[in-house]
């Protein structure tokens, strides 16, 4: 299975067979199609004096309510606990949507370093903030697959039934855990 | 049409059927059924879906699993009391996805912890269910719990206790 490797320069490097980066590439696209981030018309005067995040003309800078889905929730939880719904109605308010957009961000920078092996395999090489941005990326990918495969603490793919229909999805995610844990050991 | 529905309706044609509106969770095939020999493409394990028809190389193609199968989220509950004067802290929530190595990295990482320490809050998040691993202004633990969720981990801020 690919490995994250450290080089003596410290760049990091990951072979990948076709179909590793295939999964990896679909993976990032679903997690930016659910993060659905609207294009956002900017003010150019307002980006110049940095008043971007002080919202539309009617106040509105983002939702106020978790959001439907269940993934999405768990990659934009809550700030404050359930007896202080107005704190994390306001919070969510203002930070939603920039951290969905760095969220989407981080998985377009997955998407890019992938694309000259996508359909073939190959190596990717990732400097220390190439390493950072998949480190959070993969993390996002793992949440996303492990809340719709309603993952427990303790899950074995060898218990699954033959027949299980999601045992497609939790090899997958043993693959990016896997991904994950050879990236963070090599970051030390 | 959202960009949701129309890559919802996409998956949907891929996988040549929808779970119902309220479907009970992982009743819906995330995957189309295969034969008992095939095996995954990544890992080769025996699974449902075979990318690769025998004698042929792979030649792309990956099912969406991301975007369907509902499943109910569990809530953080909090029990602590509140008091004006204190301070505000940040907890950060045991959860089964977040690797230990990574946990602890982003303590590491964010607060500046020593090794030791990031470790130990680690453990206490594994063990305890959750620890506290910041205290400030409320200012401050705002944009500790945004760090938080932005590197994946389920935390949020109250008042100290």
């Amino acid at each position: 299975m690919a490995t994250f490797r450290r080089s003596r320069s410290g760049v990091l490097s990951l072979d990948l067979k076709p179909v590793e980066a295939d999964v990896l590439a679909s993976l990032a696209r679903e997690v930016i199609e659910l993060l659905d981030v609207p294009v956002r018309t900017l003010d150019p005067l307002a980006v110049q004096l940095g008043l971007t995040d002080l919202g539309d003309a009617d106040g509105t800078v983002g939702p106020t309510a978790p959001p439907d889905d269940e993934v999405l929730r768990r990659l934009l939880p809550d700030a404050y606990a359930a007896t202080d719904a107005e704190a994390a109605s306001e919070f969510r308010r203002l930070t939603e949507r920039s951290l969905r957009e760095r969220k989407a961000a981080a998985a377009r920078t997955v998407l890019d370093t992938l694309a000259p092996v996508v359909g073939q395999g190959g190596r990717v090489q990732l400097d220390a903030d190439g390493a950072r941005t998949w480190l959070t990326a993969l993390n996002d990918i793992r949440l996303a697959l492990g809340t719709r495969l309603g993952v427990s603490d303790d899950h074995d793919v060898d218990d699954l039934a033959a027949d299980d229909p999601n045992r497609y999805a939790w090899a997958v995610y043993d693959f990016t855990t896997h991904l994950q844990e050879t990236l963070v050991r090599s970051l030390g | 049409m959202s960009v949701i529905s129309a890559v919802l309706l996409v998956t949907a044609a891929t996988l040549g059927e929808r779970p119902p509106p309220g479907a009970p969770r992982r009743t819906a095939p995330a995957v189309p059924r295969a034969g008992p020999r095939e095996r995954c493409p990544v890992n080769g394990v025996p699974c449902t879906v075979s990318r690769v028809p025998p004698g042929r190389p792979y030649t792309g193609g990956v099912p969406a699993i991301l975007l369907t199968a509902p499943v109910e989220l569990e809530r953080p509950e909090t029990d602590l009391g509140t008091d004006l004067s204190a301070p505000w802290v940040t907890i950060v929530w045991n959860d089964p996805v977040n690797l230990m190595s990574y946990v602890s990295y982003v303590f590491r990482t964010h607060f500046g912890y020593s090794e030791a320490k990031a470790e130990a809050l680690m453990m206490d998040v594994h063990s305890k269910g959750r620890a506290a691993v910041s205290t400030g202004s409320r200012e401050q633990m705002e944009r500790d719990v945004e760090a938080m969720h932005e590197y994946g981990l389920w935390a949020t801020l109250q008042k100290d206790d």
